[in-house]
């Protein structure tokens, strides 16, 4: 027994990092050879975006121990208090414009040529536990469970996986999959497809989804300094996949909004509907490189789904070690993708919509269905304490830009001036302290 | 096209890895390097969950490097 734990000495945190490189399916986990205590890694994220939109405190722990042979129990708890204000999904106008409010919300008010946006308030309570051992010489096998609850959805999860090891542990093949089940308790209910805001009925008080996850890795050693991880994934949900609160804009030819049929005093604005299907599908490949003393991290994504968005990721990170136990790390991260097939910033009255009845069989104007661009710039400093124990701060601005006129809207006059794309601007600070007990 | 470009080079690249591994990797008194935190793939576990978690709610992609933890009515 000894003999096999001296020699674990040498090749497990090697072996663990093959394993966790295997798309994170193993967590990660940090080997202390000669005790077994809690590892205990904690964060507190503060997010906010421009113009007053959302702002999130999200304090966060993990506790991970061995309990005995590598076999690892991993628990983590997170919460999330979010406020501010989301798109609701209309387009800024040049008149001051109240809105109904969806879902039985409030009554709001946009100013000319403001985005217009819903408050909310919500909770998010996470809970996520995991189980990992070495299976006979060259197997890892991991399961885990997740619980997530807001205060108008909830969400289960159970996942598995399964890491082999070749070649000396130099190469890693894993396989994973994941089973998500998605309740919507929209505020109000759930709204019928392009019903008018102003309808008050509903299709029922909430709605399910069920997401299937499926993913194989392969991770390999190539050098001293390099490794190299590649991965397919394949995600695909069935069901409810509306934003209940997001409404679209319904326009004369003119950019102009139309009176609502059944309430002529109030503008047409109807509720989006997408498919209730998706299939997503990516490849995600990351190389780790040590250099003299630095570390480089750089990684690209190619996603595509059937909802006719593509995106391609490139991410990296430099860490730069300053002195004996602390380092700086810029991040940068280039984001694209396309818009939805359904993507509509908003729908135009006698072709999309005739009588207040949508010609279409899916549209939104969500933003994240839409084409632009992301930049992310971000700079941490960490300092270890000691032997897991480190301290660290981030800081990080991420950026949305697309495109301010839509081809659609180019000579609609009501139009003219405005800035029809919301945009989107985020600032993060991220605070984490690891230890040992 | 392009993405059956990038499929085919990806498993190009997948198979390079598994054929050729007796020709790379290292031995194991040579992980000094690979054994250290920074070179762990997923040293810092909650800011990545923190990352897929934003750009998951504000983007029409997500995955990729692993499960995301729990649906959210943030997407």
């Amino acid at each position: 027994m000894q003999l096999i734990k001296s020699s674990n000495r040498k090749a497990g945190p090697v072996r663990v990092a093959l394993a966790a490189a295997s798309a994170s399916l193993l967590s990660g986990i940090q080997v202390h050879a000669d005790e077994n205590p809690w590892l205990v890694d904690s964060a507190v994220l503060i997010y906010n975006e421009s113009g007053g939109r959302v702002s999130a405190t999200e304090p966060v722990v993990s506790l991970k121990k061995d309990m005995g042979d590598e076999h690892f129990l991993a628990l983590k708890f997170t919460f999330d208090a979010l406020t501010g204000a989301s798109p609701n999904g209309a387009i800024p106008s040049k008149q001051t414009i109240t809105y109904t409010g969806t879902s039985g919300r409030s009554s709001y008010t946009t100013t000319v040529g403001k985005l217009p946006v819903d408050s909310f308030h919500d909770q998010r309570r996470a809970f996520g536990l995991n189980w990992d051992q070495p299976l006979g010489d060259n197997f890892h096998v991991s399961i885990g469970g997740d619980y997530s609850h807001e205060n108008d959805y909830q969400s289960n999860g159970l996942s598995a996986a399964i890491a082999r090891d070749f070649n000396d542990k130099n190469t890693t093949l894993s396989l994973g999959v994941n089973l998500e089940e998605d309740s919507s308790n929209a505020i109000g209910g759930i709204p019928y497809a392009f019903s008018a805001s102003s309808l008050t009925s509903r299709v029922a008080s909430s709605e399910n989804k069920n997401v299937h996850d499926i993913l194989f890795g392969i991770s390999q050693v190539m050098s001293r300094n390099w490794l190299t991880q590649l991965n397919y994934s394949h995600s695909a949900s069935t069901g409810y996949q509306n934003d209940p609160y997001k409404i679209l804009s319904v326009l004369d030819s003119n950019g102009n909004t139309i009176a609502d049929p059944n309430n002529t005093s109030s503008s047409l604005w109807l509720h989006e509907n997408r498919p209730d299907a998706r299939n997503r599908q990516s490849i995600f490949w990351e190389n780790k490189i040590h250099l003299t003393e630095d570390v480089i991290d750089v990684s690209l994504r190619h996603y595509s789904d059937d909802w006719g968005i593509k995106s391609e990721t490139f991410d990296i990170r430099y860490r730069l070690e300053v002195g004996e136990n602390s380092y700086f790390e810029p991040h940068f991260r280039y984001y694209t993708q396309n818009a939805a097939n359904f993507y509509r910033p908003f729908l135009v009255n006698g072709t999309d919509v005739i009588n207040g009845i949508s010609q279409l069989t899916y549209a939104s104007s969500d933003p994240r269905l839409a084409k632009f661009t992301g930049n992310t710039f971000g700079l941490k400093w960490g300092y270890e304490i000691g032997r897991n124990s480190e301290f660290n701060i981030r800081v990080e601005k991420y950026d949305q830009t697309g495109k301010s006129v839509p081809d659609v809207a180019k000579n609609m006059f009501a139009l003219s001036g405005l800035n029809l794309y919301p945009g989107l601007s985020t600032q993060t600070v991220m605070v984490g302290y690891s230890f040992e007990f | 096209m392009s993405l059956l470009k990038f499929k085919l080079g990806a498993i190009m690249i997948g198979i390079c890895l598994l054929s050729s591994c007796s020709s790379i990797g290292v031995k194991p008194w040579e992980r000094d390097l690979l054994a250290k935190k920074s070179m762990q793939p997923n040293p810092y576990p909650l800011e990545t969950a923190a990352d897929e978690h934003t750009y998951f709610s504000k983007e029409g992609s997500s995955g990729g490097k692993g499960f995301g933890g729990g649906g959210c009515g943030c997407n």
